[in-house]
Parts: structure tokens; C-alpha cells; sequence
């Protein structure tokens, strides 16, 4: 199945609203592509209903205008491409967030000005890179200051030669559609929030670079071998990686002592279609760990569309985290909801990835089993991981029974009784 | 009615209820202990999916088969168990997951399963304080802020700040016990402590002491009495002490819940009680 037919209308059989569907994903029933391919038309249906209630064509002023003017004249499949970006989701919400913030109207207007000027810019790059591969060279690049021009989704850049002729070249990309950036301005993003952009930023080398790509297509091989399922949901919801150099070769010792993650991931429910993966280029860095992290950041994104387009699975108020029965950390409640999905299909990966070639390798074999260990343990520990959640209002109804169905299904694996 | 047989289950040597009830095991009858590394001979390693192999004895099983159990234990931190599983490369949520079967032969059990955070009687401050607030609006708690990853704390709306681990439950003179992760990240910020604290230990439904680590002050002892009710419930534990601050108005705000039983231990009490708790446990008496 094709990762990108975005133009074409919906045609699922399969109700989605319900989180039934993410269990028949997660087993990879005969029912997971429909499923997954439904919850990507949502996701789309949604972000175009969300621009459409932003922006008004008919009224408001000059720049909701050009913002309207500026996306209808991409082609339905430029539009689609812009609608899925991390980078659109990131600015709209911001947007969103902007009406509920308790500030004075001046300040209001400020920001949202600022908001809808970074849309417009977000509209016109896809427009730009769009004109250029028709050899037109538009007027956003003419006036443009940067020698770089980066598509919303980041899989393509327009760059400008010391002559100021403008060519397209596209990301380093596995699995033909997911985009490897190292260094965009998304890449190169400070984030005190994030556990991986807020960390130093060096610069890869390219055979580093080289490395990191050649690492993480062997994992998507992996998964795609293993359970082409789940290769088909990284190619579904995964965009863009984006990669960070915090740490050189032989520093990770040094890294740890002073309480930095030297291998963190994450997704951020802002930033959909998006993950951050750190220092991937290092010695210490196995294909486990890689087969591990691709799978459970691209999890975040699938789980992250499916609460986009249905509402989300519960509320967070980040003064309350649980503690992850797996790592032993406080975080937010939605993201233990994820964790669950999480552990459990990495749980049933990993048990194909022991009984496969790939884990013949005796160092890799007991990797595998180590992280089985972990993935396994947190359902097993006699405690509810549903009744783990600081819930502040009433989650979906059906939280309680998919988490439920997950805990049991793993306990009678391993022979436990709730 | 019979006396109830009691298996103490253990980790830390310096346990204060361990170390009382050794003091006064000659007098009482039926009093048993056993501290985690008297099972290293029952483990052994095992690949996935078994990863700990068990081999209780039926002797051992006896020993919490329909005993009432204090389970003591909350850290395996200077155990040998813990370099045991170390060696083996096993995390210690397996030991819990493999000790489960034994504590599940008890009759009642003092604390639920011991592991950090996931444990009812082991959680953070501020869950703790989710845990008292949804139950009742009318306790006083600090005021905190709790910051994400390394965003800068909120702490405008606090007079004196304090830099706290979420884990560290007493320690509010001056944090001692913060690691270098949590000083950099999630930096968790109280408003620090006025007023005189107080602790209240509790050992099931009618045993509790007052100790006054600073001054003594007249306290009303119904609250008390009510917030270690409350505490015992909340957190799933009949042993316990809670840490509060009697304010200058006289209003009390509670800190913390701690299944250790550190503080409590200086206080001169502490050895009569849990002398005489453990002397009048019988088997129908609630703990």
C-alpha cells in the first residue's frame, strides 16, 4: 500500500472512533491496514477542518487572505502534505492555544499575528518547492534571505548555489518515505520541554550521517520483516526523523555522570508525523535499541493521529504524573496510555525478532531478551496500570478496558493471574 | 482468640519496626523474620521468559502461608540480592513479580507490593497529594510546582521555594536526597515548611504515637488521629507515619507519608507500641 494517497476520498469500512480498533492494530489483525490507512483520513479530515475554522476566506484581513489564497492554489496533494506536517500541527495549536490564554488583547493579537505569519510562511514553502519543481523559480524564494528552503514535511529542500540559482534535493529517506533530517531549522530547534532538543547540538559528520541512516533503514527492514504491519504504520504516520548529536563518539560515560539521556526519544503530541531520536551514531548504539525506538516513537505518532481525529484518551495535568510501572518515571497520564500500547507491541515484535534470524547473534539474542524482561514487566507487577492514572475528569470508557485487555493478555503469557 | 503468626519480610537492616520487634521478639510468641537475602538460595538465573527461576521450599511457603505479613520490603538497595541481581542483569521489578506467589500465601499483608511509585505506599510527594486532595478538599497541602523536562520551574507564586525530589519524603530542613538527574530536570519546587512539624505514626487501626522532632506543642489529637486514618487508607499501609507542620494560626498542613517509620523511631514510645501491637495482633483483629 501506498504511504501517500492522500487525494483520494476515504473509503474505510472499519469504524475507527472506537479504541477497539488500536487493539486490532496492535495484533496486527487482517483488519490493522484498513485501520491504519482509516485513522490517516481522519487525521487529514481533521487538520483540513481545523485550517477551515481558522481561516476565513471572506473575512478577517490581509493575511488571512493570503494564507486562504496561498493553500487553495496548491494541488489537492501539496495541500495534504502541508495538512500532515508536524511543522502545521505544531503552528496551529499554538493558534489554538493563543484564545485561551489569559493575556491582554494587545498581547492576544501580537501572538497571533506572529502565528499566522509563521502559517503563511509553512503554506508558502510547500508552495515555493512546489514552483520550483516546475523550474519556476517564485517570488517567496526571490525575496528569500536563507540559502535553504525546507518543505513543511521535510523531505525536500530548496537550496540556493553561490550563483542564486535555486535547486531541489531531497532528504536522505528510509523506507522510501520517511525523511532523515539532521539539520533543518526543526532539527535545530531549541526545546527546554524536550528531552532531546534541548540537549547540545553538534554536528554530524557524514559518515556519521551515513551511519544513522544506514542503522535505522536495517531496523525498518527489521520491523518490515518481522511484522510488516508495523512497517506499514511507520510509513503511514512517520514523516520525518529528526536526529540530534548530543554526545561524541566515546563520551557516553562522561554524559552519564553528569544525568544527561544519551540514547532519548521522543514524540511530541504537537509535532504529529514527527520523532526526535538522539545520538544514534554511537558505538554503543545496537540494532536492538534502534528496532526498539523506531517502533515505539512511530507508535506515538500512529496513537497521536487516532486521538487527533477522536478526541483524546484522557485529560493530563502535568503537576500529576504516574509513575510508569516500566521505567520507574513520573509521566504525564496520556503518555501511559501510550506506554501501554507501546511495551505491548514491542513485546509482540520482540518476541518474533528472538525467534527470527535477526536475533540469532548471541550478543543481540540476549539484547532481545533483556528487552523483553522490561516490556513484559510492567504488566506483570501485581498493580493495574490503568488505576495508575491521576485522572482529573473522566477518561474515555474504553481506557480502562484496552489497557485491561493488554495487562491480561501479557499476564497469561507469562502464567499470571491478575 | 489465637494469636496471629507474624512473618516480618524484610530488606534494610536498619529497619526501625525490624529492629524493635527484635528487641522484644523473647516476649512474644509467634514472631518470625526474614530479611530478602535469606532467598538468594531459592533464585537463580534464567533466560527470558522465565528470568528469575524460584524454587521455594515448602518450609519457606509455611512461613507466610496464612501469617499476617509486614512487609518491609520497599528498597533493595545494600542487599545482596541486589549485587545478586545486578549480576544477572535483572531488573528488580522481576524479584517483586517472582516474590508475589509467596506474599499472596498471607493472611493479611501490611503494605502492597514494594516497588517505588507503583507501590500505593512508596509514591512521590505531589501523587500523594493528588491521593489526599480527590479525597479531601479540606486538608491542607504545600503549594508546588513541578516543571517539564528542563523548562524553567513556576515558582512566582511561592515565598520560599525549595528544591525537592519528588521521592524524598522527609527531608524538608534542607534536600539531601536529590540525584544529579532530578536537580537538572522535572526540578520539583515547594513552598518550604512553617510552623512546628509534627509526625504521627500509626501501626494498624488503634496504635499511634505523636513525635515532636523540634518543639513540643498541644496538638488536637482527633485530627490526627483522622489524617492517619485517612493515610492508612489512601496508601494501602496499617504501619505508617505521616509528617505535618502546625502552622502560628494553628492550622495543620500535611507533608508526607512514609511506610520507613524513621522518623517515629527516636520517639520514646515507638518501642512500647510496637511491642504491644505486635503482642495484641490476633487473627481476627483488624490491622
Amino acid at each position: 500500500m501506498s504511504a501517500t494517497p492522500l487525494v483520494a476520498e476515504s473509503q474505510s469500512l472499519y469504524s475507527t472512533e472506537s479504541m477497539d480498533c488500536l487493539l486490532e492494530v496492535a495484533e496486527a489483525t487482517s483488519f490493522a491496514p484498513e485501520i491504519l490507512d482509516s485513522v490517516l483520513w481522519r487525521r487529514l479530515e481533521t487538520m483540513r477542518a481545523r485550517l477551515s475554522r481558522l481561516i476565513s476566506p471572506n473575512e478577517g484581513d490581509l493575511i488571512n487572505k493570503a494564507i486562504s489564497t496561498a493553500y487553495d492554489d496548491l494541488p489537492p496533494s501539496r495541500q495534504a502534505r502541508v495538512l500532515m506536517s508536524a511543522e502545521f500541527y505544531d503552528c496551529i495549536s499554538k493558534i489554538s492555544r493563543d484564545a485561551k490564554l489569559q493575556k491582554n488583547e494587545k498581547a492576544i493579537e501580537l501572538e497571533h499575528a506572529m502565528h499566522l505569519s509563521v502559517l503563511f510562511d509553512i503554506i508558502s514553502r510547500e508552495r515555493a518547492i512546489h514552483e520550483l519543481s516546475s523550474n519556476v523559480e517564485s517570488r517567496y524564494l526571490a525575496n528569500c534571505r536563507p540559502d535553504k528552503v525546507w518543505s513543511p514535511v521535510g523531505d525536500v529542500v530548496a537550496q540556493r548555489n553561490q550563483q542564486g540559482v535555486w535547486t531541489l534535493s531531497h532528504a536522505p529517506t528510509i523506507g522510501d518515505v520517511v525523511a532523515i533530517d539532521f539539520d533543518s531549522p526543526l532539527a535545530e530547534d531549541y526545546d527546554p520541554r524536550s528531552g532531546v532538543l534541548s540537549q547540545t547540538r553538534l554536528v554530524f559528520s557524514a559518515e556519521e550521517k551515513e551511519l544513522v541512516i544506514e542503522r535505522l533503514q536495517k531496523a525498518l527492514d527489521v520491523i518490515d520483516s518481522l511484522e510488516p504491519i508495523y512497517g506499514l504504520l511507520i510509513r503511514n504516520f512517520v514523516r520525518r526523523v529528526i536526529v540530534r548529536k548530543s554526545v561524541e563518539q566515546g563520551g557516553v560515560e562522561a554524559a552519564r555522570e553528569l544525568g544527561s539521556g544519551v540514547f532519548g526519544s521522543e514524540h511530541v503530541h504537537r509535532q504529529p508525523g514527527s520523532i526526535r531520536l538522539l545520538n544514534l551514531h554511537l558505538d554503543e548504539c545496537t540494532l536492538v535499541l534502534c528496532v526498539e525506538k523506531l517502533l515505539h516513537e512511530s507508535t506515538h505518532n500512529f496513537l497521536a493521529a487516532w486521538e487527533t481525529a477522536n478526541g483524546p484518551f484522557v485529560t493530563n495535568d502535568e503537576k500529576y504524573r504516574p509513575i510508569s510501572p516500566w521505567s520507574g518515571n513520573p509521566i504525564p497520564n496520556s503518555s501511559l496510555v501510550h506506554a501501554t500500547f507501546i511495551y505491548y507491541m514491542c513485546h509482540r515484535l520482540f518476541e518474533a525478532f528472538i525467534a527470527s534470524d535477526f536475533g540469532s547473534a548471541q550478543e543481540d539474542a540476549e539484547r532481545i531478551r533483556n528487552k523483553l524482561g522490561l516490556f513484559a514487566a510492567g504488566f506483570l507487577i501485581p498493580k493495574s496500570v490503568y488505576e495508575q492514572l491521576m485522572l482529573v475528569g473522566p477518561p474515555r470508557p474504553e481506557v480502562r478496558l484496552t489497557l485491561g485487555t493488554m495487562q491480561e493478555n501479557i499476564q497469561q503469557r507469562y502464567g499470571y493471574s491478575a | 482468640m489465637s494469636i496471629l503468626k507474624t512473618l516480618i519480610f524484610y530488606a534494610e537492616k536498619n529497619d526501625p519496626v525490624v529492629i524493635e520487634a527484635k528487641r522484644s521478639a523473647s516476649e512474644l510468641s509467634q514472631v518470625d523474620f526474614l530479611h530478602v537475602d535469606e532467598l538468594i538460595p531459592y533464585l537463580q538465573n534464567a533466560e527470558w521468559p522465565e528470568m528469575i527461576r524460584t524454587t521455594f521450599p515448602f518450609k519457606l511457603k509455611e512461613r507466610f502461608n496464612g501469617a499476617l505479613v509486614i512487609n518491609r520490603v520497599f528498597t533493595l538497595a545494600d542487599t545482596e540480592l541486589f549485587d545478586v541481581l545486578n549480576a544477572w542483569s535483572k531488573n528488580e521489578r522481576w524479584f517483586h513479580i517472582k516474590v508475589q506467589p509467596l506474599l499472596n500465601l498471607a493472611r493479611q499483608l501490611t503494605h502492597d507490593v514494594g516497588l517505588r511509585g507503583v507501590s500505593k505506599c512508596l509514591l512521590p510527594l505531589n501523587v500523594q497529594w493528588y491521593y489526599i486532595q480527590r479525597e479531601r478538599e479540606d486538608i491542607s497541602l504545600p503549594n508546588f510546582s513541578y516543571a517539564m523536562s528542563y523548562e524553567s520551574p513556576k515558582n512566582q507564586l511561592m515565598t520560599a521555594p525549595m528544591q525537592k525530589s519528588v521521592w524524598s519524603l522527609f527531608d524538608w530542613k534542607a534536600e539531601r536526597n536529590i540525584s544529579v538527574g532530578e536537580q537538572r530536570r522535572h526540578r520539583f519546587f515547594v513552598e518550604s515548611p512553617k510552623g512546628t512539624p509534627v509526625i504521627c505514626y500509626f501501626l494498624g487501626k488503634d496504635t499511634r504515637g505523636l513525635v515532636f522532632p523540634r518543639t513540643n506543642i498541644d496538638v488536637d489529637e482527633g485530627l490526627f488521629a483522622k489524617l492517619a486514618d485517612l493515610a492508612s487508607s489512601l496508601f494501602e499501609s496499617a504501619l505508617g507515619e505521616i509528617l505535618t507542620y502546625v502552622e502560628d494560626d494553628g492550622s495543620v498542613r500535611f507533608y508526607a507519608f512514609s511506610p520507613f517509620m524513621r522518623s517515629s523511631t527516636g520517639s520514646a514510645s515507638f518501642s512500647e507500641h510496637i511491642k504491644t501491637w505486635l503482642g495484641g495482633r490476633q487473627a481476627t483483629a483488624a490491622i
